[in-house]
């Protein structure tokens, strides 16, 4: 009979142990599968120094901190900026999917930044298609999204459960061999909010806009060599490399030097002040044609 | 002798699952707290580890890659649960601003021995640096959390 105890709380342990799974936030425990219709190119099928890779795509900014720039900028909200949220209705592979995730995540960084609640809730649905269409459902809690939309109230709590389900799912799938369709995410967080300061540099030109896309000629020189690991023989990658080498030679022509001030860095007002600058040049006509070639670039993408 | 089994089972739960928390991540609660005590900077990311010591020489926490953009000020918070505050330290620092010697900045200052919950950082240079959540060089009896947040305070205007 002691035995028998025993045998049996032996095995309720291991049931615990292993129904625990996803508790360390890493997941759901789920199980993940790749969607079979059109994933020409996974991580498994391309020669790269995988954490390397992904030390790189996990680096991308957040999906809310060009608008939260924006704002800060006094520059007034516009809807036109945004993609519309039904032309998910029409991406049937994953890579368009995960493309317009990315989008999608960025214009509701946008709209949540600015506090736009009444239109979030069209941007929650086109997300939620797109998550669950590349099994990543569980990552994105859209009722409780919903809930949090609803209420003026709660538009912090909506911002970060919102930005903390885009790093989620990313994760995910640079930890689940899916590191292509991490790429597409961070890929399209990055053309859409280039597209935004883009469009305002260009309705309200200043030096500070300026400096901020002449400075995404680095961002994009470390995005390329990423997806070019996955062009392999897929032409949905072929394209969006060629597309975005396009706007990498309009960027091409900033010129970004380095200055060192001091020492060390000082203390102001109680914030740290890097003493190493990026001193950026551009010109207007360079800036107009770098507008130019990303609207084109985005319009392209979305459709 | 069904008494002693039931109490055998629910002190095996209890002891898996207790080993279970204390070997992960922090929980969203903390997440959550941690996020929403940057006043008005707003959340961007945040960074989750557990922290466990083996041996006295051995690296804890973990690094992780972030891009941050000239012209901006940011505020690295650091939380951790009850207890754990002043053992763990996060560091923001790059390949030649290394952890160790010479980082960008810290929320433990070594030549003061003083700790802070958090410090802003104006970039002056978009480039990716590092951010790092360890345990002190001589904590980390005990296996914790901690919780990095980064947040946007706003346009630098530190010129």
């Amino acid at each position: 009979m002691h035995k028998k105890c025993l045998y049996l709380a032996l095995v309720c342990l291991t049931f615990v142990q292993f129904s625990c799974g996803g508790c360390d936030g890493s997941g759901s425990g789920d199980v993940d599968f790749i969607p079979s219709e059109d994933e020409v190119v996974t991580t498994s099928d391309v020669n790269y120094d995988a954490e390397a890779m992904n030390e790189v795509i996990a680096s991308f900014s957040s999906p809310v901190e060009m608008a939260a720039l924006l704002k800060d900028s006094d520059v007034p909200f516009s809807q036109k900026y945004l993609m519309d949220p039904d032309k998910v209705n029409g991406y049937t592979s994953s890579f368009k999917r995960a493309l317009g995730l990315g989008i999608l995540s960025a214009d509701l960084g946008y709209l949540n930044v600015y506090s736009k609640t009444s239109m979030i809730l069209d941007y929650l649905v086109g997300i939620r298609k797109l998550t669950e269409s590349l099994t990543l459902g569980q990552f994105f809690d859209f009722q409780a999204l919903k809930r949090l939309a609803t209420s003026d109230d709660n538009i912090d709590s909506l911002l970060i459960m919102s930005v903390q389900s885009y790093h989620n799912m990313d994760e995910h799938l640079r930890n689940n061999q899916r590191s292509n369709l991490s790429a597409l995410m961070v890929t399209g967080v990055w053309i859409e909010s280039m597209y935004l300061v883009t469009q305002v540099a260009k309705e309200r030109p200043n030096e500070e806009f300026k400096n901020t896309i002449g400075e995404q000629k680095g961002i994009l020189n470390n995005l390329l060599p990423i997806l070019k690991l996955f062009k392999g023989n897929d032409k949905h990658f072929a394209d969006l490399v060629g597309n975005l080498e396009e706007v990498k030679e309009v960027l091409d022509v900033v010129k970004i030097t380095v200055q060192v001030k001091d020492d060390l860095p000082v203390e102001s007002e109680g914030a740290i002040v890097q003493n190493e600058e990026s001193i950026v040049t551009v010109s207007d006509e360079e800036l107009s044609e770098i507008i130019t070639v990303t609207e084109k670039i985005r319009n392209k993408i979305i459709n | 002798m069904k008494k002693l089994f039931i109490i055998l089972v629910f002190a095996i739960v209890a002891l898996a699952m207790t080993t279970s928390t204390a070997d992960a991540q922090c929980k969203q609660q903390v997440v959550y707290q941690c996020a929403t005590q940057t006043e008005k900077a707003i959340y961007l990311r945040d960074f989750n580890t557990k922290l466990k010591r083996d041996a006295a020489d051995e690296e804890t926490g973990m690094k992780w890659t972030v891009v941050l953009n000239k012209g901006t000020q940011y505020r690295f918070s650091l939380c951790a649960p009850d207890g754990f505050q002043d053992q763990v330290v996060l560091t923001l620092y790059d390949s030649e601003h290394p952890e160790n010697s010479k980082p960008w900045g810290s929320t433990y200052d070594k030549t003061t021995k003083s700790d802070r919950k958090s410090f802003d950082f104006i970039c002056n240079k978009t480039a990716m640096y590092y951010i790092s959540i360890r345990f002190k060089a001589g904590e980390g009896s005990k296996k914790a959390c901690a919780v990095g947040i980064l947040s946007f305070v706003g346009k630098s205007t530190n010129k």
